[in-house]
C-alpha cells in the first residue's frame, strides 16, 4: 500500500506529469475521530471493516464504517487499493449477503466532505477520504 | 406455498415493520434486485422451464425487493417478496421473512421463512449479479423440489486468522405446489434438517452442506406416467449432500460443486457437478462451464444431461451486469435430460440478460 499512503514529494520534480494525474489519482486514507485512542490500522482490519467481518480495531474498540457513495474517487481508489476489489465486485460481495439476510454494507453518507463531517460528529465511526480533504476536526490513522 | 400464508406470511413483517418506524432512529434499508432476461433454443421440446425455439423472455426474467430494518437492538426483520415470470402470469412469493436476533459477534438466531443454503449460492439464487453466470449450472441447481422452509436457523461464525468459518444449522418444514419434471405435485416437506459449513478467506470460499427431510407428495395436475412408476411419497425420507468452492483470486474466478441426491421410490439418486473457470480482464469476465448430471438407475424418471457453457458478462456499471451466455446441452443415455422430452439430439441454447442490483 506505499502509493497510497507515500507523500506527493515526487510532484516536485515531476510537476507536470503530476499534475495532469493528480485529479484522477485519488490518495484515500482512513479516518477516525479525533477522541479515538488509535494512531494506526492494519490493512486487514480496515478489509475486515469494510467487508462487514469485524466492527473492532485491533485495541477492541468498537467502530462503526461509513461508506462514500458509489462512484467517488476516493471510493474507487480505497477499494481497488485497500480492499483488493473493484466496486463491481464489492456490490456482488453485499449482494451475497444483503438477500440472505446476513448484512448490510456500510452505510454510504456522500463524498470526502460528507464523510469529513459525519466523522466528525460520530465518536465510533470510521470513514476514508481524500488525503487533501483531511483537518483537524479528523484523525488521519496510518495503514501498517 | 398457498396464497393465505403468504399474506401471513408478508403482514406480519410488515406490521413489524411499521412499529419500528415509530421507534427512535430506526434504520430501514430497502434493497432490490432485478433481471431481465431471454432465452431461445433451436429445439422445440422445451427446456429447464420452457425454453424453446420461440424465443421468450419469460424464463428468466424476475424482480426481488427487501424490506430490512431494526426493531430494537439486536432485533431486525427482513422480507423479500420475489416475481417471477410463470408461463403467462407473474408468480408472487416471500422465500424469505424472518426476524432474526443478534447475539455478540459471534451469533445470530432466526426465525419464520428462510431460504435455506442447500448448495452454494442455492439462498441466493435468483440474484442473478451475485453470480458469474444467467443461471447457476441447472444439471445441479433444477429440480430441486423446495428452498425454503418455516421454522429457524442459526448463524454461529468464528474468525481464525484469514479464515472465517460459519456453522448454519437449520430445522423447519414447508408444504407448496410444485413442478418438479413438469409434474404438477403438491409437496409437504417435514422435519427439515440441514447444516451449512463454510470457510473462506478472502479469496477463497469452500463449503459443504446436507440435508433430510420427509417428503410427502401427490400429483394435482395430469400425467402421463409409464406403468409401474410411482410418484407418490408418504414420509419418505430424502437425503441433499453437497460440497463446493469458488475462488476470486488475481483475475481469475473458479466455481465447483458436486452434490448428491437421493429420493425415494420412482425418483432415481442422482449425482451432479459443475466446473466453472472464468478470468477477469476490467469489466469483462468471460467464463466457461461443463456440468454433467447423472444416475445409476435406470428408471423411467431418470435424467441425465452434460452440458458446455460459454459465457460473458460485463459490468456496465457498479449495478448492473450484461451477460450473453451459449450452451450445449447434450440429454444422455435416451432420458430427458433437463427437457420436457428426450430431444433426440444436442441443443444448442442462447441466453442474454441484465442484472441490476438496487
Amino acid at each position: 500500500m506505499g502509493h497510497l499512503t507515500s507523500k506527493r514529494a515526487p510532484c516536485l520534480l515531476a510537476a507536470l506529469l503530476c499534475l495532469s494525474t493528480a485529479s484522477s489519482m485519488a490518495d484515500p486514507v482512513p479516518i477516525v475521530h479525533p477522541s479515538n485512542a488509535a494512531a494506526t490500522i492494519s490493512v486487514d482490519d480496515l478489509r475486515r471493516i469494510y467487508l462487514g467481518k469485524s466492527g473492532t480495531l485491533a485495541d477492541g474498540t468498537a467502530v462503526v464504517p461509513v461508506d462514500q457513495t458509489t462512484g467517488t474517487a476516493s471510493r474507487q481508489a480505497f477499494y481497488t487499493g485497500f480492499i483488493d476489489k473493484s466496486e463491481s465486485q464489492v456490490t456482488a460481495y453485499w449482494s451475497r449477503l444483503i438477500f440472505t439476510g446476513k448484512g448490510q454494507p456500510p452505510q454510504a453518507v456522500g463524498d470526502d466532505a460528507a464523510v469529513r463531517k459525519w466523522v466528525a460528529g460520530h465518536p465510533d465511526a470510521i470513514g476514508y477520504i481524500d488525503d487533501s480533504a483531511a483537518d483537524a476536526t479528523v484523525k488521519v490513522l496510518q495503514v501498517r | 406455498m398457498n396464497k393465505k400464508s403468504t399474506v401471513v406470511w408478508v403482514a406480519t413483517p410488515a406490521l413489524i415493520l411499521a412499529t419500528a418506524v415509530a421507534s427512535a432512529e430506526p434504520r430501514i434499508a430497502i434493497n432490490g434486485f432485478l433481471t431481465a432476461a431471454g432465452s431461445v433454443s433451436d429445439s422445440e421440446v422445451a427446456y429447464l422451464n420452457g425454453i424453446t425455439d420461440q424465443a421468450s423472455f419469460e424464463n428468466d426474467s424476475r424482480l426481488g425487493i427487501q424490506l430490512s430494518g431494526t426493531v430494537a437492538p439486536g432485533l431486525d426483520v427482513t422480507a423479500q417478496l420475489l416475481a417471477s415470470a410463470d408461463d403467462d402470469t407473474y408468480d408472487i412469493r416471500a422465500d424469505w421473512a424472518f426476524l432474526s436476533y443478534t447475539l455478540g459477534d459471534d451469533l445470530k438466531l432466526r426465525g419464520g421463512r428462510i431460504k435455506f443454503p442447500l448448495f452454494l449460492v442455492s439462498d441466493y439464487v435468483e440474484v442473478g449479479y451475485a453470480y458469474p453466470w444467467i443461471r447457476p449450472p441447472q444439471e445441479v441447481y433444477d429440480g430441486l423440489p423446495l428452498n425454503s422452509i418455516s421454522g429457524i436457523d442459526a448463524l454461529l461464525t468464528h474468525n481464525m486468522g484469514s479464515v472465517d468459518l460459519l456453522v448454519q444449522p437449520y430445522f423447519g418444514s414447508n408444504s407448496e405446489d410444485t413442478e418438479p419434471s413438469g409434474l404438477q405435485m403438491s409437496s409437504d416437506m417435514r422435519d427439515v434438517m440441514g447444516i451449512n459449513l463454510v470457510a473462506s478467506t478472502d479469496a477463497l470460499t469452500v463449503r459443504a452442506g446436507y440435508m433430510e427431510s420427509k417428503i410427502t407428495s401427490r400429483l394435482t395436475g395430469p400425467a402421463m406416467l409409464p406403468p409401474g412408476v410411482d410418484i407418490t411419497l408418504n414420509d419418505d425420507q430424502a437425503r441433499f449432500f453437497g460440497v463446493g468452492a469458488m475462488l476470486d483470486w488475481n483475475n481469475i474466478v473458479v466455481y465447483s460443486e458436486y452434490t448428491d441426491t437421493s429420493i425415494a421410490k420412482s425418483f432415481p439418486d442422482s449425482t451432479a457437478w459443475y466446473v466453472t473457470l472464468g478470468y477477469r480482464a476490467g469489466r469483462f469476465l468471460p467464463h466457461v462451464t461443463v456440468a454433467d448430471r447423472d444416475t445409476d438407475e435406470r428408471t423411467p424418471l431418470a435424467r441425465k444431461q452434460r452440458s458446455t457453457t460459454l459465457g460473458l458478462r460485463y459490468d456496465l456499471n457498479t449495478s448492473t451486469a450484461l451477460k450473453a451466455e451459449w450452451q450445449r446441452a447434450e440429454a444422455r443415455d435416451g432420458t430427458a435430460g433437463l427437457f420436457e422430452a428426450p430431444p433426440g439430439e444436442d441443443v444448442n441454447i442462447l441466453s442474454f440478460a441484465v442484472d441490476v442490483v438496487f
